[in-house]
């Protein structure tokens, strides 16, 4: 299951999630399994980052730079060799990827939406349906993403294996939540906002496109509400779900920012942007917060070395079926984060490199590297370059080294 | 001089209220938390106020001063024309020359001509002290430019449009 544009800290059972949401049925699926607290996306942007589930690849390497540019046909996705292993595969939900709907290989079902420019629409979205454009009056996006989820898990051959990716469009702008949830946050306190957001900045450039320009405590707040209603339908599927049989990770494209950095969106290497929210539950898989730096990159290979299916050609990420089943304990100690420019978004190309204590950005624009210590500063706010000069010097000769292996196709 | 100055109240208002912006967001720490938050939404509405409202004002003072119809239509479209080239600067770090132009093109430079047509007509009338056809019009389709691009479920419907011109032109 994938997400839009939720926070790693935007789940209740999440640390630090804020003590006015509650969301039990993801926090259900967490006390089952693995809450893995240091799970980041790659690019933190919606067409990137899904093509990067699917392939297991960087940007760089898949070729889905931005929203703009578009999915090559020719990329092995998961399913191919899920669907070699005997698996019977769904796709239902978000595409949005440029380029135009594929004609998609390995799966028996593929139901998405171009509405919108591939976002959908929360409600009344049409669904291309088996390459069908459907009508969908009357419908609640999630809700009804949910109903074909429920009715292939329902219908298909009880006796094959099958791998649903069921990718909501929800939490994503318009932020709109179904119709009984509409209000229920419009009392909650919000002073925790970060110190640097203040009212209109939602009307500055490098936020305007983001669509919150109705102010950030109103859209937060309708954030909050989708949100909820994603829980909701994220419970009717955990339902019917047997976890002693069927592996479920939970996760999303993104995070988002609401305020920090005056930032409402993503893109930017910050932390509200890169980490997303990952738990994983099912057969062997102990209930633990495991604290490695898990990728989206790493989605692909787990769930064929779970098949025991054959590996994606050139994948990048890595499997952490091990790790999670705690047979392996060796695990990667950093990684790159790459985001290039994307019209007509605000936010300069930059690369990254995360390690367990230290954030360092560079920027492909006159802006100024960045050195975070993530230890004592997780909310990015001051900026140790100066006072940290040899540190710098360190990691950006470990960005270029491990950015150059990724640039050649080499695994992370 | 006053003439120049009228014509320009809203291309002013704008600049120095974007550079408050510029110099001072994301610094709660620099200026005491309860003069940032008093400085910023002011300078943040000072924005909006110089793209989509203060070419009416412009219109009335220039009106009042017996200005000729070119130097009103400098107020009306001085705003809207200082943040397309604030906008275009500010991208022109990272987006190539042909992007960047086109980036000052935005659905907001759209909205804010639109406004300041409006808040024009408006202003005449009030001049006028009496409404007519024409200028009642002519503030309808201006607001309505300023509903479809920006307001209208956020401005996503425009947005795309936006984009598709920028995939045709640079894709």
């Amino acid at each position: 299951m994938i997400t839009d544009d939720q926070r790693w800290d935007h789940f209740s059972a999440a640390p630090g999630c804020p003590d006015y949401l509650t969301t039990p049925n993801i926090d259900r699926l967490a006390m089952a399994g693995a809450r893995c607290d240091n799970a980041f996306v790659t690019t933190a942007l919606c067409s990137p980052s899904r093509a990067t589930f699917l392939t297991g690849k960087y940007a760089t390497r898949h070729g889905v730079r931005n929203n703009l540019t578009a999915w090559d046909p020719a990329q092995t996705t998961v399913f191919e060799p899920l669907m070699t292993a005997g698996y019977d595969c769904a796709f239902i939900g978000k595409w949005h990827m440029p380029g135009g709907v594929p004609d998609l290989r390995g799966v028996s079902r593929f139901i998405t939406f171009t509405a919108q420019g591939g976002q959908g629409q929360y409600v009344d979205c049409p669904l291309l349906i088996d390459g069908v454009m459907t009508p969908r009056p009357g419908t609640y996006i999630t809700e009804d993403l949910t109903d074909f989820a429920l009715d292939w898990l329902a219908q298909r051959p009880q006796d094959q294996p099958w791998c649903l990716y069921l990718a909501h469009k929800a939490v994503h702008h318009q932020f709109e939540p179904p119709a009984h949830l509409k209000g229920t946050m419009d009392n909650i306190d919000l002073s925790g906002l970060p110190p640097e957001a203040y009212a209109f900045m939602t009307t500055l450039d490098r936020n305007v496109w983001e669509g919150t320009v109705t102010g950030l405590q109103r859209e937060y707040r309708r954030y909050l509400e989708t949100l909820l209603g994603l829980d909701e339908q994220i419970g009717r599927l955990l339902d019917n779900i047997d976890l002693s049989n069927t592996y479920v990770i939970f996760t999303s494209d993104n995070g988002y920012s609401w305020g920090e950095h005056v930032i409402t969106g993503k893109r930017w290497a910050y932390e509200e942007n890169t980490r997303v929210p990952m738990i994983v539950a099912g057969p062997g898989i102990s209930p633990s917060h495991p604290s490695q730096l898990l990728l989206n990159a790493d989605v692909a290979p787990t769930l064929l070395e779970w098949a025991g299916a054959g590996a994606l050609p050139e994948a990048q990420g890595r499997s952490f079926a091990g790790l999670l089943a705690q047979e392996s304990s060796q695990w990667r100690q950093d990684f790159v984060y790459e985001y290039f420019v994307d019209f007509p978004y605000n936010v300069p190309a930059m690369q990254a490199l995360r390690t367990d204590q230290w954030l360092w950005i560079e920027f492909d624009s006159d802006d100024d590297p960045q050195l975070y210590d993530i230890g004592d500063d997780p909310h990015t706010r001051h900026d140790l370059r100066s006072s940290q000069p040899q540190e710098a010097r360190v990691l950006a000769a470990r960005l270029a080294e491990l950015g150059a292996v990724i640039r050649s196709g080499g695994q992370v | 001089m006053r003439r120049l100055a009228a014509a320009l109240l809203p291309a002013l208002v704008f600049a120095l209220s974007d550079l408050v912006v510029t110099v001072w967001s994301g610094r709660p720490e620099a200026l005491g938390s309860p003069l940032y938050h008093l400085l910023l939404p002011a300078a943040a509405l000072g924005r909006f106020a110089g793209m989509f409202v203060l070419a009416g004002a412009a219109w009335w003072l220039l009106r009042r001063a017996g200005s000729a119809r070119g130097w009103r239509v400098l107020g009306v479209i001085s705003g809207p024309l200082a943040y397309s080239l604030s906008a275009m600067w500010h991208v022109s770090g990272y987006f190539p020359t042909g992007q960047a132009a086109y980036y000052g093109l935005n659905p907001l430079v759209v909205a804010a001509v639109g406004s300041s047509i409006a808040t024009a007509a408006v202003a005449e009338m009030l001049w006028r002290r009496r409404p007519a056809i024409g200028l009642l019009g002519l503030a309808a389709l201006g607001w309505a430019v300023l509903w479809a691009t920006v307001l209208w479920d956020g401005g996503v419907h425009w947005f795309y449009v936006y984009q598709q011109g920028f995939k045709a032109l640079f894709g």
